[in-house]
């Protein structure tokens, strides 16, 4: 029993150390990297990383900013991590989570009840276009065999036009003082509330928390999750097993597509109170999220973590543009160094793996 | 009047202008197709490349020394994904999105840090790629039309596609780049260097690239827009699944998504919104390579018939 016990605690321990050290690493060097940039650029690195830490997570002002913006990288990430560790390289998050956005924010306004129910009808509405685009990706990907990447990738620029064009000709706010501004009326009832009355942090990061649990369950615990998690990792051997390729697919680009799509509607209940042109795609929600799903390996509360430090990133970024003058798109070169030496880790840690199993074997070395 | 033939054959000269940067990247992608490498960095290579000619030429005022710039920027970023791909055994969706992304991210960076501006750079100092006039087609109104303001670049865009395809098909290092593509394994064994030769294609496609981004940036215009590739590298990709990573095929498919961003460009003038016109590229990318599947899989059915039919005939 005694001996059971220690074995566990030392393989949690081990798996702790494994999946965090590698994000760690690239982490590391992406700061590195950016470090590096801001000098040549006139900067003092130290005070740049150091104002990013704190503008990211400093203060409860900070800590809030960061999770209201960490909310929709969060459902994107769970969107992304759900498709990519099934094999499924969708991009399409983006174009899903700006049609969520859009159909929930004129459900809000077009509907009336109790706030309760015109939320419930928002989100499942803005969740309904999400499963509906990512489902015609699937299916013009599959009949068609079209690379997933390119359809998705394309409809992304679709979407946005298509949002953008109804704002402007067909639901644009009557009410708005600036005639320039492309938008939807403002919602009044139904609006997700805040959690701390004076900061922004809304019901959408706890919906947030509660889609990562359900994700987790999903992928670990039903047969559904081993089914998705297999075609990932051998399409063939899955197929053999007598696992529905077609059906899987059709079922993971599904619930990806819907929890894009309820990443973009809690973001215009909860943050903007309407639908922006271009409110999505401006954020980089949709790009955040898939790093943060490979930065976790596609595990889901790794996911929610990644999300936090990526938007924390963010957040750093604008506060030290304020203060110390250097352009916030640094956070944005830190992010892209980071995500290429999380692939990079991949061959690295099998490497050393199979050096480790055949020094042990006392083999030779390849 | 709309269809009068001055109209055509404006819409021809501004084909001609928006292909050349996307048969370019095309190629690239064609080339690096050909090698067993799924390159995806064609937008990061170009738009760096667009960024980087410009800011030389604000300096320099050289059009030579921009290009130059421009295609050794374009270089060095295909040459640091072949490192992560090639060396680091990196997956190159994630390097050629990340590469993306982070360009996307420098050049706005490095236009803050540089012009002191966000969004469009422009300058009435910059000097665009010189035009190539052709005295013997000036007489005629409508080919002069069709072949006005195009650069060497442009032109180069053609003889590029041909030299590529007499490099993979007649000549024994393109033979053995081809080999790679189709067994990488086999052609290891008989001793080709394959790690080399694909490090080599993937830093070519990053000239051809190059090239791409000083047409985008000194082509037509004189400008730099965050952002200025609006997806070119993709199109490329699908232009290059299309032609079958053929370089002829691959020419034909980069007319056609450059016909349809013409056609974009020009029904903005009429009552058409920009959210449709816009969007026309991205559709006409899915939509044809729907019909190249359908079109793929209606051949192999007729071809299965006819040699049922032979059997059934001589039996």
């Amino acid at each position: 029993m005694e001996v059971k016990k220690i074995n566990f605690i030392y393989y949690v321990q081990k798996n702790l150390i494994e999946s965090v050290k590698l994000p760690f690493i690239s982490i590391t060097l992406g700061l590195i990297v950016g470090g590096i940039i801001i000098a040549l650029s006139g900067g003092d690195p130290f005070a740049a990383i150091k104002g990013l830490i704190v503008g990211g997570f400093g203060s409860m002002h900070a800590i809030t900013v960061t999770l209201t913006r960490a909310t929709p990288i969060i459902f994107a990430g769970l969107s992304a991590a759900l498709a990519w560790g099934s094999g499924y390289s969708s991009m399409g998050a983006s174009g899903q989570m700006i049609l969520g956005a859009f159909t929930a924010a004129i459900t809000a306004v077009s509907i009336s009840g109790p706030s309760i129910v015109i939320i419930i009808v928002s989100l499942s509405a803005g969740m309904l276009a999400g499963i509906i685009y990512s489902l015609i990706a699937a299916y013009i990907s599959a009949k068609f065999e079209v690379y997933l990447l390119i359809v998705t990738l394309m409809m992304n620029y679709i979407a946005d036009n298509i949002a953008s064009y109804l704002t402007t000709y067909d639901f644009r706010d009557p009410l708005a003082v600036d005639r320039l501004a492309v938008q939807t009326q403002k919602i009044i009832d139904g609006t997700l509330p805040r959690i701390f009355p004076r900061y922004t942090l809304h019901y959408g990061f706890i919906i947030a928390i509660a889609c990562t649990l359900l994700v987790l369950f999903m992928m670990k615990r039903t047969s559904f999750g081993y089914e998705a998690k297999m075609s990932g990792l051998n399409p063939r051997f899955a197929d053999y097993g007598g696992i529905d390729s077609l059906k899987t697919m059709y079922l993971v680009l599904m619930i990806s597509g819907a929890l894009a799509g309820l990443g973009g509607a809690c973001e215009s209940l909860g943050t903007r109170f309407r639908y922006v042109d271009g409110m999505i795609t401006s954020g980089g929600y949709a790009w955040s999220g898939i790093i943060a799903s490979l930065m976790a390996s596609n595990h889901p509360v790794g996911v929610f973590v990644s999300s936090v430090f990526l938007a924390g990133l963010t957040t750093g970024g604008g506060s030290i543009e304020l203060r110390h003058g250097i352009p916030s798109e640094i956070s944005d070169i830190i992010e892209g160094v980071l995500t290429m030496f999380v692939t990079a880790k991949l061959v690295v840690d099998f490497r050393f793996g199979r050096l480790r199993a055949q020094k042990e074997d006392g083999a030779d070395v390849v | 009047m709309l269809f009068s033939i001055d109209y055509i054959a404006t819409i021809i000269n501004s084909t001609i202008r928006m292909m050349s940067p996307l048969l370019y990247a095309s190629l690239a992608a064609a080339i690096c197709a050909k090698a067993d490498i799924f390159n995806l960095s064609m937008e990061g290579a170009m738009l760096v490349s667009a960024f980087f000619s410009i800011v030389v030429n604000y300096f320099t005022k050289s059009v030579v020394l921009s290009i130059l710039a421009g295609v050794m920027a374009s270089v060095l970023v295909s040459a640091c994904v072949g490192f992560f791909v090639l060396k680091l055994k990196a997956s190159p969706v994630v390097v050629g999105l990340a590469i993306n992304n982070t360009v996307a991210g420098a050049t706005t960076y490095l236009l803050y840090i540089i012009f002191n501006t966000r969004g469009v750079f422009t300058h009435p100092s910059l000097v665009g790629i010189p035009k190539i006039r052709l005295p013997f087609i000036e007489k005629t109104a409508v080919l002069s039309t069709i072949f006005s303001g195009l650069t060497l670049l442009d032109y180069m865009s053609f003889v590029i596609a041909i030299l590529v395809y007499l490099f993979f098909y007649k000549t024994v290092i393109g033979y053995r780049i081809r080999a790679i593509g189709i067994n990488s394994e086999a052609a290891r064994s008989l001793g080709t260097p394959v790690e080399k030769y694909q490090f080599l294609t993937i830093s070519f496609s990053g000239i051809l690239c190059g090239f791409a981004g000083c047409l985008l940036s000194m082509g037509s215009v004189r400008l730099f827009i965050e952002n200025i590739t609006a997806g070119r590298g993709y199109i490329a990709m699908a232009a290059n699944h299309l032609g079958k990573s053929h370089p002829i095929g691959v020419l034909f498919a980069s007319l056609f998504f450059g016909c349809c961003q013409a056609l974009g460009n020009f029904l903005q003038n009429t009552s058409l919104k920009t959210q449709i016109t816009s969007s026309i590229p991205y559709v006409a990318t899915i939509l044809a390579l729907i019909v190249f599947t359908v079109q793929k899989r209606y051949a192999k059915q007729k071809k299965m018939l006819e040699v049922f039919n032979k059997d059934a005939a001589s039996s």
